[in-house]
């Protein structure tokens, strides 16, 4: 509908333009049809006349011509007869004789002629011929009103042939015409009396010829040039009509193929803009590109300047290069798109993020001469990110495959009992989740088994270095955190637990079967025991210790630590399988804690004086008592802080100020083996779950062991796992 | 049409040799295979091919000088630079002097039959 009125709107200007033009060419083209006409219509009339006067003039030049006969020849005798009696005026003693048989002839002299003649041509023929002059003879032969000024005129005139004008006689139209008689020798014979001269000009003839069959032929042509004069003006104006028409017609292409244009520019995401052969903007460009370009455009700007502006001098000069390249007809504009400098070109802008546009330059052919580019800007920033952060995760999951294929020829086993250990743990949740009761405790108990499960899991993961694992279980145990915190687990959240752990398994499958067929089938049996090979000993012992000192590591180089690890755990290779199991994940926790929370920050330890590097010491030992083991996790770090974990309690808000200060110092304690206890502010992968201790208990739990703590503040921290093999 | 290669692998000889019996494309004859930019302007001169596939990279006299001199021998002359060359500066520069296409290196038979049929367009 918008289009519509708008380009009513443009009709109706369009029209309004045109009106001006429209009445100026209407009065122009009937101003020439109209003169056109009147000039043909005069000709014709005049036409008229002129073949009438010719008429006039032959019927004098005939009368003048046989007045010089007759006179020359002194006049002529005929029979006296009723319409021939003598002439009365005729002064000549020889005016009438007899011939040979004595009839009676008169004279006819050259006046009496004329006359005679002049009557019967009126009865013949309708032109009235009349001699005449201002001193007649015959009486008759004076001269009437107009004669007389005619005369008066030639006599006045001596150079003037002849005299003639459209005159009314009887109420009908004539041309009369005038020639002028010149005395001549013969003429003196009757003449001389009255005192004529040779070569004078005495009276004249004058000759009326009737126009009425002039005029009806002049009439029935104007007839004939109105008709086709109106004709021709009708096709003038029916003729402006169709050209303002058509103006008008192209005139709304064009406003509208505008406005379309206006509409694309404005709506359009890309940066559309063109530019010509001397590197300058054209007249219109995209709404987008301002934004685009981070900077205002005018029409006509110089697009070579903004560019030096926007990128790196050799880009800069490779971009112009390249235009210049394609402005030119040699190279082959598909066959060169990939060396486009400004595909994917980092933005230098006066503020803010950096980031990324594309420039597409495409040929504008004109009459096949290349005459413009159109040059297409993309805002790639997006794209160029995913791309960087896909080139990462490609980056990181090469790693990690690396490590995986790294642990598989170093320590089948122990990866393959990961994944066997975490694929049983998965499927006790999943079996926990079907069999226990639904009520709100009961749910919120299962929360707490899956989170250590999870957690636990994690902690297997980063001792693997299996960083893929260790994420997907760090994001499980967020939104664990988020169901606890809430306080209830829904029955939504019991579905989206479901669709976590199945994301684990298919985890844990891709990998495993990326291990099985990275060193052929599995080296453990299917009940997660491995099946001891020869040198397994020593293998677990030391893909155990690798595990723990890989872990140690990375947790100190994410939080800026230095740890050593020290190491005395031959022994543990001498437990059995069930004991080892625990007593890894034990360890991991341990570990995880001693560096994430025993250990200063490096600026911390130097200030207390004490060395950069924190140390952890692990050891499994028989203690006095035979078959019974200690296993020992200790680091010289901050210690365990009874306030620390006081104020903890209390900014947690699991306890009020009085509740906290009323504990003594080894409830205090223990209360870090609670679920969702954390002393961590903000937590991340290895802490600040409030998972963790609790894992602790419950294997200790599993193993009939007893843990026991011990800790003093600014030097130690001690855990130590007391059991029986 | 007489075409002349050059580039110095002679996997990549070979392989655009293989491809111009491609029914699209017109009756290709190779009058030569150069290893360097001197052999290639010594064959150039001698045969004055009407296509050349150019190497950017090689011993002795590099694309963009063999460029410049092939096609001030020949200026009509069809030049396709191939090239692995991550620095587009550099192809954009042999493009300058008097090459008309370009061609990432590694390629599809079917992308250098399209970029052959672009060339004799």
């Amino acid at each position: 509908m918008a289009t519509t009125s708008t380009s009513v709107i443009a009709t109706k200007s369009v029209i309004s333009k045109y009106r001006a033009l429209t009445v100026g060419l209407i009065v122009f083209w009937t101003v020439c049809v109209g003169a056109s006409l009147w000039i043909n219509i005069d000709r014709t009339y005049r036409h008229a006349e002129e073949a009438a006067g010719h008429q006039a003039r032959t019927a004098f030049d005939k009368d003048v011509i046989y007045r010089r006969w007759s006179s020359r020849l002194g006049g002529v005798y005929a029979k006296v007869t009723e319409t021939t009696p003598p002439n009365p005026y005729l002064r000549d003693p020889e005016r009438d004789i007899s011939g040979a048989k004595g009839e009676p002839l008169t004279k006819i002299n050259p006046a009496y002629m004329t006359r005679i003649v002049h009557e019967l041509g009126e009865l013949s023929s309708g032109i009235v011929g009349h001699i005449t002059s201002n001193n007649p003879i015959r009486p008759g032969n004076e001269p009437d009103p107009w004669e007389a000024r005619a005369l008066t005129l030639l006599e006045s005139h001596p150079d003037m042939k002849e005299f003639s004008e459209r005159q009314i006689m009887n109420g009908k139209p004539y041309l009369r015409f005038i020639g002028p008689l010149i005395t001549e020798e013969s003429c003196m014979g009757c003449h001389a009396f009255q005192g004529y001269k040779v070569g004078e000009q005495r009276g004249g003839i004058s000759v009326s010829v009737p126009m009425e069959p002039f005029l009806v032929q002049a009439n029935s042509a104007t007839v004939f040039l109105g008709i086709s004069h109106a004709g021709l003006w009708l096709f003038g104006v029916v003729f402006f009509f169709m050209f303002i028409r058509n103006l008008i017609k192209s005139d709304e292409q064009i406003a509208m193929a505008q406005e379309e244009t206006t509409e694309i520019l404005t709506t359009v995401h890309e940066g559309l803009f063109l530019l010509d052969k001397n590197g300058k903007m054209g007249t219109q460009f995209s709404a987008s590109l301002p934004g685009m370009m981070r900077r205002e455009i005018q029409p006509g700007m110089d697009f070579t300047a903004i560019l030096r502006e926007m990128v790196p001098q050799k880009v800069f000069e490779n971009a112009t290069s390249y235009i210049e390249l394609l402005l030119g007809n040699r190279v082959k504009e598909s066959l060169v798109a990939d060396l486009n400098p400004l595909n994917e070109v980092e933005i230098e802008g006066d503020s803010g993020a950096k980031h990324y546009l594309s420039f597409n330059f495409n040929r504008v052919l004109e009459e096949g001469e290349i005459s413009h580019l159109l040059v297409t800007v993309q805002d790639v920033t997006e794209r160029v990110y995913l791309e960087q952060q896909l080139e990462a995760a490609k980056d990181r999951s090469r790693k990690e495959v690396e490590v995986l294929l790294n642990l598989l020829q170093k320590d089948p086993v122990t990866l393959q009992q990961f994944f066997t250990t975490t694929e049983q743990s998965l499927t006790q949740i999943n079996e926990r989740l079907r069999n226990d009761d639904d009520t709100m405790e009961g749910r919120m108990h299962i929360l707490a088994y899956i989170m250590r499960v999870v957690h636990g899991i994690k902690g297997e993961a980063a001792a693997l270095g299996a960083e893929m694992f260790e994420s997907y279980a760090h994001s499980f145990e967020q939104e664990l955190v988020v169901m606890r915190e809430r306080g209830e687990v829904r029955g939504e959240d019991i579905v989206r637990i479901t669709v976590l752990l199945e994301g684990f398994y298919e985890r844990l499958a891709s990998m495993s079967s990326i291990a099985t067929r990275a060193v052929g089938s599995p080296s453990a049996s299917k009940d997660g025991a491995a099946v001891p090979t020869e040198g397994a000993e020593e293998k677990i012992i030391k893909s155990f210790e690798e595990n723990i000192r890989n872990l140690a590591q990375r947790i100190a180089i994410d939080d800026g630590k230095q740890v050593v690890v020290v190491t005395d755990i031959a022994q543990i290779a001498t437990l059995p399988r069930r004991i080892t199991k625990e007593l890894g994940s034990i360890a991991v926790q341990l570990v995880r804690n001693a560096v994430k929370h025993g250990i200063e920050p490096l600026q911390d330890r130097i200030a207390q004086g004490k060395s950069p590097h924190g140390e952890i010491q692990i050891s499994c030992r028989e203690t006095e008592v035979p078959d019974q083991f200690d296993f020992v996790v200790r680091d010289n770090g901050r210690g365990i802080s009874v306030a620390r974990i006081r104020k903890q309690l209390i900014t947690s808000g699991r306890m009020s100020a009085a509740e906290a200060e009323a504990l003594n110092a080894k409830d205090v304690i223990m209360k870090i083996f609670e679920t969702g206890f954390s002393t961590a502010e903000e937590a991340d992968r290895d802490a600040g779950r409030g998972v963790g201790m609790d894992v602790i208990a419950d294997k200790v739990l599993k193993i009939r062991g007893n843990l026991m703590l011990n800790s003093k503040i600014g030097e130690f921290t001690e855990f130590r796992v007391r059991f029986d093999a | 049409m007489k075409l002349l290669i050059v580039d110095d692998s002679s996997i990549i000889r070979g392989r655009i040799a293989r491809i111009l019996s491609d029914p699209r494309l017109p009756e290709i004859r190779i009058i030569g295979m150069a290893r360097n930019g001197v052999e290639a302007v010594g064959l150039s001169q001698q045969f004055k091919p009407e296509l050349v596939t150019m190497d950017l990279t090689m011993p002795e006299m590099d694309g963009v000088e063999c460029t410049e001199a092939i096609a001030t021998l020949n200026p009509k002359v069809n030049i396709l630079i191939i090239s692995a060359l991550s620095d587009k500066a550099t192809a954009i520069k042999a493009l300058k002097k008097g090459a008309k296409g370009f061609l990432y290196k590694p390629f599809t038979d079917e992308q250098l039959i399209q970029a052959f049929l672009e060339m004799i367009d």
